[in-house]
């Protein structure tokens, strides 16, 4: 479906993708340059187009082949496991799908997308049917609002008019259907008890622009009243008459099949209590139980839920919530030739081979060749895979980045005899002091010895501090590497830093490098049986450090146990234990990536200065 | 098991009994007992009579074992299964039975409409019963889940407070997010 702009009548995009108007992002406005110097922009246009793709004809858009090439990102990163569902493959809807669809709508109902897949739709699979319902709906709800081309979506099932307008049904239960419950489920009421009933209906329809304060609730539920309530005021009844005129058993007379519903002639939207007037505790307690990705789509819905994403109140707690949920698995998507996308992929869901990812596209990451280092708390920090400066962190959610200060770090040691060199960043967060805290370590070899630096930074500071890393930095480079070290250019790939309650760890050849970010001090576990076969590589595994020997064949992990004091040992974890932990966080492959395991979060880089 | 009986009075004037027992699943409750002004009937001016025997009907399910109600709140509310290595098989086996009748307790006393959710919801704040918000809270929350803006507006019966411009800029960010997330 080709889309008109109404802003500049040029085909595909629309007025608020329209090039010539700037585009605004997470609430920044993009100046007409950047806009036509960027080659990616174009991406986000085409982005836009390509979404209609999916339910229009694909044929139609000029851009169509630039349109499918900025979702063929997301194929890329599935690639590593086999088994991956294909989609995006922007084949249209036939009117026969559709047909089926809403068959299966009709009979599976809302929600089971994986039976209408299965039952009605095979062509498609459950994500497809699920974005399809999703697109469907909009368009329903959509239908008064926005006028609009006709599309496969108009035709919807006979039942579906009916039904779809739930929320009206739901706030406005049908008459009907209360009186049925009523009879069958409800004991007689005295008439006494509904003469009363019919006085408050009467009431509240008088005053039915008022909304109900929490305080002054008194929505009569009238069907419910008359089955449960004992109708004897203390005023009229001493007290000890009063214990005796008690109806004995009386909260047992509903069957606990009945559906409670709110009276019913009088239901309408004005007298109804609304979620806006909640305590703010309340709506805060909602809310953070949505995940922060879906969430801020719901910015939109009204200023309240606008500016709730950014108190800073609202964002502990969201985060609070969520870190104690397995963290979704964050993958930033490779760059194809000589552009990045700017797309990052949140897996949340693993099951065997197969994933479940939304991609989410990153303006501050656009055209940038970025390698992702770490994350915490929801922001991650990136890094070009060439430089080590400048060091981005973003939340990818909020789509707020920022950039550290610079460090001369590098320029210091290159000079003669440098044989490569290659830096490692670690990302964390002080609990303490509550600040978030880079590290970076530098690798390189002079005169075929290991040198290693390291430097530190806290937002909000200026510059980076450089660290005093222990008395080991001088280490021969075993002879089997020297042959590695000819071979390769000045970068070489170093293990990366893991950060895990309060420490980063860092591998080197014979030692795991441990700094505490509280008190700043390093130190070393040393490894004596790692033999050169092995790639070791540190892993959090359930909240603990250990390390993973990969074989050729298998995966070992090893839990890593001790502390200064009394030494370290390691323990082989539980191959069920592995096992579950490779298929839950970390696909097999990915075992290096620890650092993208994420929790989408609303922290903000503001608060953390 | 027979307790002291409780009285209890709603906005409306209207007066329910309740075991002791169950009366101390809610905090505020719990503090007027033991802080011994117990002076026959507890007016709960927030709680209406068309609310309050739902309110009693939760707290005579879980009066008395706050712990419990509690994990079942949470067992509730976290879907992602993340199970903790239990060697007590036989114990856990009891506990699964227990868990799961609650669940299918819970799931049938949370069937009503949305205006009484908010009633309990407020009612359950108010009594600081923290089983019975979580649930409710967390009824909530699934109505907000995979629903668009839209949806939630005509649902949730919230006008939207922003100039069409506004909107329109915002909805541009919408744009930018993928559309998987209706799958559930």
């Amino acid at each position: 479906m080709t889309k008109r702009c109404s802003h500049c009548s040029h085909n595909g995009h629309n007025s608020r993708t329209c090039p010539n108007r700037g585009v605004k992002i997470f609430g920044v406005r993009l100046t007409d340059g950047l806009i036509r110097k960027s080659a990616s922009m174009g991406n986000l246009t085409h982005y836009t187009g390509s979404n209609s793709n999916n339910h229009g004809s694909p044929g139609e858009t000029p851009e169509h082949d630039a349109a499918a090439d900025g979702y063929a990102s997301e194929d890329f990163v599935p690639s590593s496991s086999s088994g991956c569902r294909e989609r995006k493959k922007g084949v249209a809807w036939t009117e026969e799908e559709h047909k089926m669809f809403l068959l299966g709508l009709q009979k599976l109902g809302k929600g089971d997308w994986r039976g209408i897949a299965r039952n009605y739709v095979i062509s498609r699979t459950p994500t497809q049917v699920a974005s399809h319902a999703q697109k469907y709906f909009i368009r329903q709800s959509n239908v008064s609002r926005r006028k609009r081309r006709s599309s496969l979506f108009d035709m919807i099932s006979d039942e579906s008019i009916d039904t779809l307008p739930v929320a009206s049904q739901e706030l406005c239960p049908v008459s009907n259907s209360q009186g049925g419950t009523q009879s069958n489920n409800l004991l007689t009421a005295p008439p006494a008890v509904e003469e009363e009933v019919s006085m408050d209906s009467t009431n509240t329809n008088e005053g039915e622009a008022t909304i109900l304060k929490p305080e002054s609730s008194h929505c009569s539920y009238p069907g419910l009243n008359s089955g449960i309530e004992v109708s004897i005021t203390p005023k009229s009844h001493p007290m000890g008459q009063f214990t005796s005129c008690l109806v004995s058993p009386p909260f047992h007379i509903r069957k606990p099949q009945t559906k409670i519903t709110s009276s019913s002639s009088n239901c309408s939207h004005g007298r109804s209590l609304k979620l806006t007037d909640f305590p703010r505790d309340i709506i805060f307690d909602i809310l953070s139980r949505l995940p922060a990705d879906a969430l801020i789509r719901l910015r939109i819905v009204c200023k309240l839920w606008n500016n709730l994403i950014r108190d800073s109140d609202f964002i502990d707690l969201h985060l609070s919530k969520w870190m104690n949920k397995p963290p979704s698995h964050l993958i930033v998507a490779p760059y194809r030739g000589y552009d990045s996308t700017g797309y990052l992929f949140l897996v949340d869901g693993i099951e065997g081979d197969d994933w479940s990812s939304r991609h989410i596209q990153v303006d501050c990451l656009i055209g940038k060749d970025l390698l992702l280092h770490g994350s915490c708390n929801g922001l991650i920090c990136m890094a070009s895979a060439l430089k080590s400066d400048p060091i981005l962190i973003c939340n990818p959610i909020t789509g707020e980045s920022m950039c550290l200060s610079r460090s001369n770090l590098e320029d210091e040691i290159i000079g003669p005899g440098i044989v490569y060199l290659s830096y490692t960043i670690g990302f964390g967060f002080n609990h303490s002091t509550k600040k978030y805290k880079v590290v970076r370590l530098l690798c390189y070899t002079k005169n075929y010895q290991h040198q290693l630096l390291g430097e530190e930074i806290i937002f909000g500071e200026s510059s980076w501090r450089k660290l005093d890393i222990p008395s080991w930095r001088k280490l021969d480079i075993p002879a089997w590497r020297k042959l590695d070290i000819l071979a390769t250019d000045r970068w070489y790939d170093i293990s990366p830093m893991l950060f895990l309650n309060g420490f980063f760890y860092w591998i080197g050849d014979e030692f795991i490098l441990v700094f505490d970010i509280g008190c700043e001090k390093f130190c070393t576990i040393k490894l004596r049986f790692l033999g050169q076969e092995f790639t070791p590589a540190l892993a959090n595994i359930q909240g603990s450090l250990a390390l993973v020997i990969m074989h050729s064949a298998s995966n070992n992990l090893w839990r890593i146990v001790g502390s200064m004091a009394t030494g370290f040992s390691l323990e082989q974890c539980a191959s069920q234990e592995s096992k579950g932990r490779l298929s839950c966080e970390v696909p097999k492959d990915q075992l290096r990536c620890e650092k993208s395991l994420f929790i989408p979060s609303f922290v903000s880089l503001n608060d953390s200065y | 098991m027979s307790s002291t009986k409780i009285f209890l009075k709603s906005s409306d004037d209207k007066t329910f009994e309740i075991d002791e027992t169950a009366a101390r699943a809610s905090e505020t409750l719990k503090n007027i007992i033991d802080g011994g002004c117990l002076d026959g009937v507890i007016p709960l001016p927030n709680v209406s009579s068309n609310i309050l025997p739902k309110v009693i009907e939760y707290c005579k399910k879980h009066g008395g074992d706050n712990g419990s109600s509690k994990k079942i709140a949470n067992g509730g509310v976290d879907k992602d299964k993340e199970i903790l290595p239990d060697y007590d098989e036989e114990e856990d086996k009891r506990e699964k039975v227990r868990v799961d009748e609650l669940k299918k307790w819970e799931e049938e006393y949370m069937d009503f409409d949305q205006q009484v959710l908010y009633d309990l919801m407020l009612a359950a704040n108010y009594l600081h019963i923290k089983g019975l918000l979580d649930l409710t809270v967390e009824k909530a929350a699934s109505m907000i889940r995979g629903r668009t803006p839209d949806q939630i507006r005509e649902n949730f019966n919230i006008n939207s407070d922003f100039t069409p411009e506004e909107e329109e800029e915002m909805i541009l960010i919408e744009d930018e997010w993928d559309d998987e997330w209706a799958f559930d």
